[in-house]
C-alpha cells in the first residue's frame, strides 16, 4: 500500500510552519491521523499534533477511551507557555482566548488487515473511498450541506469539563477491495470534492509538491476551493509499500500582500457638516471665490454665444427673404421670356425661317434667331 | 457570483461591519426589567461584540489580524445629525480595521476593553444613517479587492421611528433600496434590523412574513434583507426558528436578543 501525505498552507499563514492541520503516522500501527486546529481558537496547531500523535501511538476506536485519552493531554496543551501582550486591549483577549482552550477536528484510522480499516472522526474531515469504476462513497459526510452543519469539534475546555461525549464521534469499520484508494480529507478539499467528485482523480494524481502547489493556487484563484491549510492521506492499496510526503521544501512561502487601510474619502464631507475651523473656512471661502470667478466667466461666454447667435438667425432671414424675392422676380422673367419667345417665333416664321411657336426657346429656335439676327444687320450693312 | 461558503474572511480578504446606533432621547428608557437605559445596552452590547470579533481575530502569535474593518455611525446625538460613533484616538475615522480598534479603546471595564459610550439625546435621523452607510459601503466595495471580499454588512439598532423618513418613510425606503443594489462577488450587502422596545408585546425574531398591521414593523421587515447561509446556520445554533425565507429582523427584541442578533450578524 503507498501511502501519499498532501499538505500546504493558506496563503494568509505565509509559512509552513504556521500550518493548524497537523498529520501522524505510526507504521508499526499502521495507524494514521489527522487534525485540523481551528483558527478561531487559541493555539490550535498545538492541540491538533498532541491529539494526532496521541491517536496513531494508541490508536483506538471506542469514543469514550479516546475521549480519555485526549483529556488525559489537555494537560499537556495547558502548559504551553505563552507571551503576553503589552496591549491591555489585546492581552484581555489573549488571556480570554486561552481560557477557551484549543479547538480541532479529528480523523483517525488504523488498517487491520489489507482489506478493512477502522475509522473514527470529530468534526468535519471527511474520508472517500474511491473504486477501480471510478465510483465513489463517503464517510461521515455525503454532502456539503452536512458537512457545514456539523458543529462538533474537540475542544480542550470542553474536554476538561466532560462536555463532550461518544455523540460527538462517527466510527466505522471499512471493508475494501484491492483497486480502492482512500483519501482522507480536511474540510476545504471535502467541500471541493462533494461538489466535483471528479476532483478526486486530479487529487489522487498529484505526484509532486509543485503539482499540489499548482492544483490549490488554480482552485483558490477560481474561487472553488476555500482559502484554507489543505491536507489529504492517500492510501493506494494496488501500490507498492512506501510513503510520500508532498509539503512544501525549505525556503517555500507565500509572499506577504500589503495590507493597506481603507480611508473613505467621504469621511471629509461628512466630518465638515459640523464644524469648521478658520483655515477650513479660508479654503471653502477660496472655493467659492472660485467657483464664482468660474460662473462669471461662462456667463460672459454665453452672452457672446447669444450675441453670435442673433447675428446667424438675423442672416438667415435675410437669406430667406432674398430667396423668396428672386424666386418672385426669375418667375417674371420667365414669364416676359415666354411672350418675347412667342414674340421671337412668330417674327422668324414670318421672315420664312422653319420653325415652330410652341414658346419654348430650344437650342433650334437660338440658331435661328442669332441667323435672322445677322441677316438683319447684314442688310442694314448693305444698304 | 461566488460561493461564500468557499470564502475565508482574512486580513487580504476583510469584512466591513457596519453598525447604525440609535442615540435618539428615547433610548435613555430602562430596557425591560433592567436598571439601565437601553442606550446603556445597546453600548455594551456593540462593546462585546467587537470584543468577540478581537478574539476571532488574534493570530497563535498574539497579532490581531485585520480581517474586520468596523463602522459605528451613531444617529440622533444632535438633532438630525449623524456622526461616527469612534471617541478618543479613534474619533473621526469613519472605518476603522479591528487591528487599529485593538490599538486605541477607551478604557476597560469589567478587565474588558471597551470602546463605545452610550447616548441618548435627541431625534432619530435614520435615513441620514443608512445615507451614510449606502456611501461608505459604496466607496468601501469600489476600493481595492474588495469586491472579492465578504459583502458588507448593516445592522440597525433602533427603538423608535425614524424622523426623516419623508412622507411613508419614501426617503427611508430609497435609501435603502440604493444599498440593496450594492454588491460584491459574494452577493449583496446583508441589511440587518433590530427594534429594542421595552413595552410588552409578542416578539417577532427572524420572521420570513409579518402581517400584524403595524406599519413601522412592516417596514424595518421590508427593508431587512434575508439572511445568508452562514447566519441560518448561526441562529438554528442559538436556537432560533429560521428558514431559507428568513429575514435578519428582530421587533421587540430584548437582551439576549440583541446579543445573538449582533452575532448572527458577525460572519465566523
Amino acid at each position: 500500500m503507498e501511502v501519499t501525505v498532501l499538505q500546504i498552507h493558506k496563503r494568509s499563514s505565509y509559512e509552513f510552519k504556521f500550518i493548524e492541520d497537523k498529520i501522524s503516522i505510526n507504521t508499526f500501527n499502521r495507524a494514521f491521523a489527522l487534525s485540523d486546529g481551528t483558527t478561531q481558537s487559541f493555539n490550535s496547531n498545538i492541540w491538533a499534533e498532541i491529539i494526532t500523535k496521541q491517536f496513531v501511538d494508541n490508536p483506538t476506536f471506542n469514543s469514550n477511551e479516546l475521549i480519555d485519552n485526549f483529556t488525559f493531554k489537555v494537560s499537556e496543551y495547558n502548559d504551553f507557555e505563552f507571551e503576553v501582550s503589552s496591549n491591555p486591549a489585546i492581552a484581555a483577549v489573549q488571556k480570554e482566548k486561552r481560557a477557551k482552550g484549543g479547538t480541532a477536528t479529528f480523523a483517525g484510522l488504523q488498517f487491520k488487515n489489507e482489506n478493512s480499516f477502522d475509522f473514527i472522526s470529530c468534526g468535519d474531515s471527511n474520508l472517500f473511498i474511491l473504486n477501480g469504476q471510478n465510483e465513489f462513497s463517503s464517510f461521515p459526510f455525503n454532502d456539503i450541506d452536512g458537512l457545514d452543519s456539523n458543529n462538533y469539534f474537540l475542544n480542550t475546555e470542553y474536554l476538561f469539563q466532560s462536555k463532550i461525549d461518544e455523540t460527538y464521534f462517527f466510527n466505522k469499520t471499512i471493508y475494501l477491495k484491492d483497486d480502492d484508494v482512500i483519501i482522507l480529507v480536511t474540510d476545504a478539499l471535502s467541500r471541493l470534492i462533494l461538489k466535483t467528485p471528479s476532483i478526486l482523480k486530479q487529487i489522487i494524481e498529484l505526484k509532486t509538491f509543485e503539482q499540489l502547489h499548482n492544483f490549490c493556487l488554480n482552485h483558490w484563484e477560481r474561487k472553488v476551493l476555500e482559502e484554507d491549510d489543505i491536507s489529504a492521506i492517500i492510501f493506494d492499496l494496488k501500490e507498492q509499500k512506501k510513503i510520500n510526503i508532498l509539503e512544501p521544501p525549505m525556503g517555500f512561502y507565500f509572499p506577504k500582500e500589503k495590507e493597506e487601510v481603507f480611508i473613505p474619502t467621504i469621511n471629509k464631507i461628512i466630518e465638515k457638516e459640523n464644524t469648521f475651523n478658520n483655515l477650513e473656512m479660508k479654503e471653502i471661502s477660496n472655493q467659492f471665490n472660485g467657483v464664482a470667478n468660474d460662473f462669471y466667466q461662462v456667463k460672459r461666454k454665453q452672452k457672446l454665444h447669444e450675441q453670435l447667435l442673433l447675428l446667424a438667425i438675423s442672416l438667415i432671414i435675410i437669406n430667406v427673404c432674398f430667396s423668396f424675392y428672386s424666386t418672385t422676380v426669375n418667375r417674371e422673367e420667365i414669364q416676359l421670356q415666354k411672350s418675347e419667345i412667342v414674340n421671337r417665333q412668330s417674327i422668324l416664321k414670318n421672315a420664312g425661317y422653319k420653325i415652330n411657336i410652341d414658346g419654348v426657346w430650344g437650342k433650334d429656335s437660338k440658331i435661328e434667331w442669332e441667323k435672322y439676327l445677322l441677316n438683319k444687320t447684314t442688310k442694314k450693312d448693305v444698304k | 457570483m461566488h460561493d461564500i461558503r468557499n470564502l475565508t474572511i482574512s486580513s487580504t480578504n476583510p469584512c466591513l461591519l457596519v453598525y447604525l446606533i440609535d442615540q435618539s432621547s428615547s433610548m435613555s428608557d430602562k430596557f425591560g426589567n433592567a436598571s439601565h437605559s437601553k442606550a446603556t445596552e445597546v453600548a455594551n452590547a456593540i462593546n462585546d461584540i467587537i470584543y468577540d470579533i478581537g478574539l476571532r481575530c488574534i493570530s497563535a502569535n498574539g497579532e490581531i489580524k485585520n480581517r474586520f474593518e468596523i463602522v459605528i455611525i451613531g444617529y440622533g446625538k444632535k438633532p438630525n445629525s449623524v456622526a461616527s460613533g469612534w471617541e478618543g484616538q479613534l474619533a473621526g475615522n469613519w472605518v476603522v480595521s479591528i487591528k487599529n480598534i485593538f490599538d486605541f479603546p477607551l478604557g476597560q471595564e469589567n478587565d474588558k476593553p471597551i470602546w463605545i459610550m452610550p447616548y441618548a439625546n435627541s431625534n432619530t435621523p435614520m435615513t441620514k444613517a443608512f445615507e451614510n452607510a449606502k456611501r461608505l459601503c459604496n466607496e468601501w466595495i469600489n476600493w481595492g479587492n474588495h469586491k472579492n471580499c465578504h459583502p458588507p454588512i448593516i445592522i440597525n439598532i433602533t427603538d423608535g421611528e425614524a424622523t426623516d423618513g419623508g412622507a411613508n418613510y419614501h426617503d427611508l425606503k430609497q435609501e435603502v433600496q440604493q444599498i440593496k443594489q450594492l454588491r460584491t462577488d459574494y452577493g449583496p450587502i446583508n441589511i440587518l434590523n433590530i427594534h429594542l422596545s421595552s413595552r410588552s408585546g409578542e416578539k417577532l425574531l427572524f420572521p420570513s412574513n409579518v402581517n400584524s398591521g403595524d406599519e413601522f414593523e412592516k417596514l424595518l421587515f421590508d427593508m431587512s434583507t434575508q439572511l445568508n447561509e452562514n447566519m441560518i446556520r448561526i441562529g438554528c445554533d442559538k436556537g432560533y426558528s429560521i428558514n431559507q425565507n428568513s429575514k435578519g429582523y428582530v421587533f421587540n427584541g430584548n437582551a439576549t436578543d440583541l446579543i445573538n442578533f449582533l452575532n448572527i450578524g458577525t460572519p465566523q
